[in-house]
């Protein structure tokens, strides 16, 4: 079918009226400006934060040093610590006091976070969160505070427990420049972390008796004291993560003799607590092609029935890290491969009980290499000297080089391809958090999506360079459709406590808008400069939103603001509808422009005031000699003149322009409604009369002056039969019903799959036989 | 031909966070089910394509029968979805009884199994009582999105843990275009 709809008009009219002839605003202009530019909501730039999203030249953040001595008892699974922290004001603020987080007061009974979950429906209640709600009722895992005294003077500091927060009050005000230096001591119970869960805990087999320690948040911390809110003051619900100071770690770990320790840092006594063959291993480790087990499968066995003759210690000195984490067991299996990330030399390695194998030997420290090389060319060199993977009760949480990755195979060692997928992205989200927000440290309690979004947006493209096809639950724009359709939303810049659907919140809908602003908006060369930029400026400090926001826009040279206020700040979707096509004519020359605009004047209406005076005497009439020229002259009658100018002006054409001018063109205007509300740019595609097509792409700013409805006209050289917005699914459009011209029936994915049932599929039972007979294979090698 | 509308009210779920108590929650949650429901009113049925993450329903299956399953190499696996969805997304009529499901098939890949069933209407215009449980064994933060469709018209309902079950009913429609 064509286009030929409207007949005769002519181009050179059409393109002098305003383009919008759609909208018909409701007072003087009703719409939202959605190019309304940002700067008004964004907070002002300053000496700590510039307009161009860098840190200033006043920036400065605190630094907390810690040098801790935890022992874990294994025999009633406590934890016991004694710390010296080292606190340094770089703030220009003098302090009175200091805030630090208790997190394990999550798991006192009468925490907040319990007192403040909202009751659900009891009848509906699944049997495992009713377990674990009773378990949560009578298990305290709330941390005692058993020493606070300042170092220089031995003397007990006063402090308050704030639910999930402490603070200490100073002996003396501590000035700008200052630092002071004071110890807690500490104890908890450890929560078993399959029934009471969170980030941490251990985890029990009852088939060996052994257990896997993964502990995080497990001494009390330093609040962030930050230029935007002062003392961080969101206690810990659970759901937002944490803010933290930068700062360098030196932690003995005192475990049972036979237990094998994870952890954040570099080990400093391998001598001590390796045997010999594992440190000439590791040594291997350095120079080897593939992963290298430290203790092998066999020798993890052995340990399980092991017994510990006393204690043991292990010391790990970490820099520059934000947090710290261990994990712990005598079920063990160590593997690590060395890898250099920009030259630095990197230690990878997976430590797993047996119940992971044979998935985790098999791809958990590749995964790690993987995350490593990707990530680092998207953002800065991974600076650390460790990158771990931990098998353990916790689904997935990550810490400075280290994180604790769930899935594993079933008892028999087979494993689906769902199972496999989930752990290698598990590995990539986890281990890519070193940077964002390990690195790149931004507040997790308040702004999920930093950390989330940014992450699962590496995570997307390092699962595509894993394997072809690889698939990714998160990152392509048609992934995303469902979730902005949907109601109950909230725009992405809102604190992580209460958004709502969180993991497409926080997660998917930031990941795939940067997949969008890369592959759509911006390009891969430009986005990639910009966001390397961001990490750049911002590795080892604490960006803030509208630092994300301006480096972007200032590193790639494009105002985005529409963008932002698209996606992070409205819960609007993208919908746009062609609403039809109509088709011009070009005329060419004076007399058939004239001959034009001389039928545009007779078809305008004759006034009434016109028509009346039409019958009354004219003064001239009775004085003819003061008629001249111009009361004959026609203004629509071509004059020699104008005929010789146009002729000077084709002769003046090159030959190409001269083509131009007599090929036969053609004019659409096509009109185009924004039904969701998001701006986005203009993909269309034409397909012609001869069945060829062609693809225009017109930026987001088509929409800058009418936001609701606008026309595009576009010349084509040859007849267009049909056109489609948004071909290839670039810009997650909910509704592609609407996205053709002339209209097509959208068929339900009902009907389509009862259509495509009709039709034999041979293949079908084939393919099970061969994936049962794979996997069999598959679990025993 | 008749055209009717559907028109959706949800009942008295407030607004709740979908994630019932924080600290149960996974660190990285993302357990999300998308279902396309639309009333066929020529023959009274509603027509339903579900897609769910294939993870959570190999867990899920898993569960049901006991025993690990692995939905690629298991014969007879859909008689399992449908025996699942019979039990956890329900259409209830004024009656309060519960219409039976048709098991139409699946299709089901790595990155999404889509479950496609019909719920037995009628032709009248009524009163019903939707509930999509799936995966509310498995996940306490599970939402289950769910779009309603008849022609051009679209409403979006979600059910969590913490929803009561959404009604709707099925009135007279003109057709808007
Ligand atoms: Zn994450």
């Amino acid at each position: 079918m064509s286009l030929r709809l409207n007949g005769f008009v002519c181009l050179l009219v059409v393109v002098s009226i305003p383009v919008s002839l759609h909208a018909q605003a409701v007072g003087k202009f009703s719409q939202q400006d959605k190019f309304r530019q940002l700067e008004e909501d964004l907070p002002t730039p300053n000496g700590f934060r510039t307009g161009s999203g860098a840190p200033g030249p006043a920036y400065w953040q605190q630094e907390v040093n810690y040098e801790i001595d935890v022992r874990l008892d294994d025999e009633n699974q406590r934890l016991f610590g004694s710390e010296v922290i080292t606190y340094k004001n770089n703030s220009p603020d003098t302090l009175r006091y200091l805030w630090l987080q208790l997190d394990a007061n999550i798991h006192r009974p009468d925490s907040e976070s319990k007192l403040a979950a909202t009751s659900p429906g009891l009848e509906r209640v699944p049997f495992k969160q009713f377990q674990g709600m009773l378990a949560r009722r009578v298990f305290d895992g709330g941390i005692t505070i058993t020493k606070c005294t300042d170092n220089s003077t031995n003397q007990p500091l006063k402090y308050t427990v704030v639910k999930t927060m402490m603070r200490v009050d100073l002996p003396q005000p501590l000035p700008p420049g200052g630092s002071f230096e004071f110890g807690v001591d500490w104890y908890y119970r450890i929560n078993d972390a399959k029934v009471v869960r969170g980030r941490s805990g251990y985890e029990y087999f009852p088939e060996d008796g052994n257990y896997i320690y993964e502990m995080a948040q497990w001494f009390p911390r330093l609040c962030a004291y930050t230029d935007v809110t002062g003392w961080q003051h969101k206690q810990f619900l659970g759901r937002g993560e944490f803010t933290l100071e930068v700062g360098n770690y030196v932690v003995r770990i005192t475990v049972p003799s036979d237990h094998v320790v994870a952890s954040t840092g570099t080990l400093m006594n391998a001598d001590q607590v390796l045997s010999p063959d594992q440190r000439q291993r590791l040594e291997m480790a350095k120079s080897a092609e593939k992963p290298l087990f430290i203790v092998t499968p066999e020798e993890a066995l052995a340990n399980e029935s092991s017994r510990p003759d006393g204690d043991r210690t292990w010391i790990f000195k970490a820099d520059q890290v934000r947090d710290f984490a261990f994990a712990s067991s005598r079920k063990f299996i160590w593997d690590a491969l060395q890898h250099d990330v920009g030259g630095a030399p990197v230690m990878a390695m997976s430590f797993y009980p047996k119940e992971g194998e044979p998935l985790w030997s098999r791809y958990s420290t590749h995964a790690i290499v993987h995350t490593l090389n990707v990530y680092s060319r998207y953002t800065f060199d991974y600076p650390y000297p460790v990158a771990i993977s931990v098998n353990g009760p916790v689904g997935g949480m990550e810490y400075p080089m280290i994180c604790f990755n769930g899935p594993r195979p079933e008892k028999d060692g087979t494993y689906s391809a769902r199972t496999k997928y989930g752990l290698i992205s598990v590995i990539i989200h986890e281990v890519g958090h070193n940077y964002f927000p390990m690195i790149v440290n931004t507040d997790e309690r308040q702004w999920t999506w930093m950390d989330e979004g940014l992450n699962t947006f590496l995570q997307f493209l390092a699962e595509q360079e894993w394997e072809e096809g690889y698939p990714s639950r998160r990152g392509e724009p048609a992934d995303i459709v469902p979730f902005m359709a949907s109601l109950n939303q909230v725009p992405i810049m809102t604190n992580s406590e209460s958004i709502l659907q969180f993991g497409a919140n926080a997660y998917a809908k930031p990941a795939t808008a940067l997949n969008i602003l890369r592959e759509t908006i911006l390009g891969r060369e430009l986005f990639d400069f910009a966001f390397k930029e961001y990490a750049r400026r911002w590795k080892f400090k604490r960006p803030m939103p509208a630092d994300f926001f301006r480096t972007m826009e200032d590193a790639s040279g494009t105002d985005l603001d529409w963008f932002w206020r698209g996606w992070f700040y409205s819960t609007d979707h993208v919908d746009l509808a062609v609403l039809g096509v109509r088709r011009l004519d070009i005329q060419q020359g004076p007399e058939v422009e004239k001959q034009v605009q001389r039928a545009e004047r007779q078809d305008q209406p004759e006034t009434q005031s016109a028509e009346r005076n039409k019958p009354l005497p004219k003064y001239v009439e009775k004085f003819p000699e003061l008629k001249d020229f111009y009361n004959d002259y026609d203004p629509l009658d071509v004059t020699p003149k104008e005929s010789r100018s146009y002729d000077k002006f084709v002769e003046k054409l090159s030959e190409e322009e001269r083509k131009l001018l007599d090929a036969d063109h053609y004019f659409y205007l096509v009109d185009l409604e924004n039904v969701g509300g998001l701006v986005m740019p203009v993909i269309l595609e034409l397909t012609f009369e001869d069945g060829s097509t062609d693809l225009l792409r017109y930026p987001a700013e088509i929409w800058n002056k009418n936001n609701e409805a606008i026309s595009k006209l576009i010349i084509t050289e040859k007849p267009v039969a049909s056109l489609n917005l948004d071909p290839r699914l670039e810009t997650a459009d909910v509704d592609l019903a609407n996205n053709h011209y002339p209209p097509r029936i959208q068929k339900s994915r009902f009907e389509l799959f009862k259509e495509s049932r009709e039709r034999p599929n041979p293949m079908r039972d084939q393919q099970i036989e061969l994936k049962r007979s794979q996997q069999k294979q598959g679990g025993s090698r | 031909m008749n055209h009717f509308l559907v028109v959706l009210l949800m009942a008295a779920c407030g607004v709740v966070l979908p994630n019932g108590n924080p600290t149960l929650s996974a660190s990285h949650p993302y357990h999300v089910s998308y279902a396309e429901v639309e009333w066929n009113p020529e023959t009274g049925h509603f027509e339903v394509a579900l897609c769910v993450w294939p993870a959570d329903l190999e867990k899920a299956i898993s569960r049901m029968s006991g025993r690990a399953i692995d939905l690629d190499a298991e014969p007879g696996v859909e008689a399992m979805f449908e025996q699942y969805v019979a039990r956890r997304f329900r259409l209830i009529g004024d009656s309060g009884k519960v219409r039976p499901i048709r098991w139409v098939g699946a299709q089901v890949g790595l990155k999404q199994a889509w479950l496609y069933f019909e719920v037995a209407g009628d032709k009248k215009p009524g009163r019903w009582t939707i509930e999509n449980r799936v995966f509310f064994e498995l996940n306490e933060d599970q939402l289950n999105q769910i779009q309603i469709r008849m022609g051009p018209v679209r409403k979006s309902l979600s059910s969590t843990v913490e929803s009561k079950p959404l009604s709707l009913e099925t009135v007279r429609w003109k057709p808007a275009r």
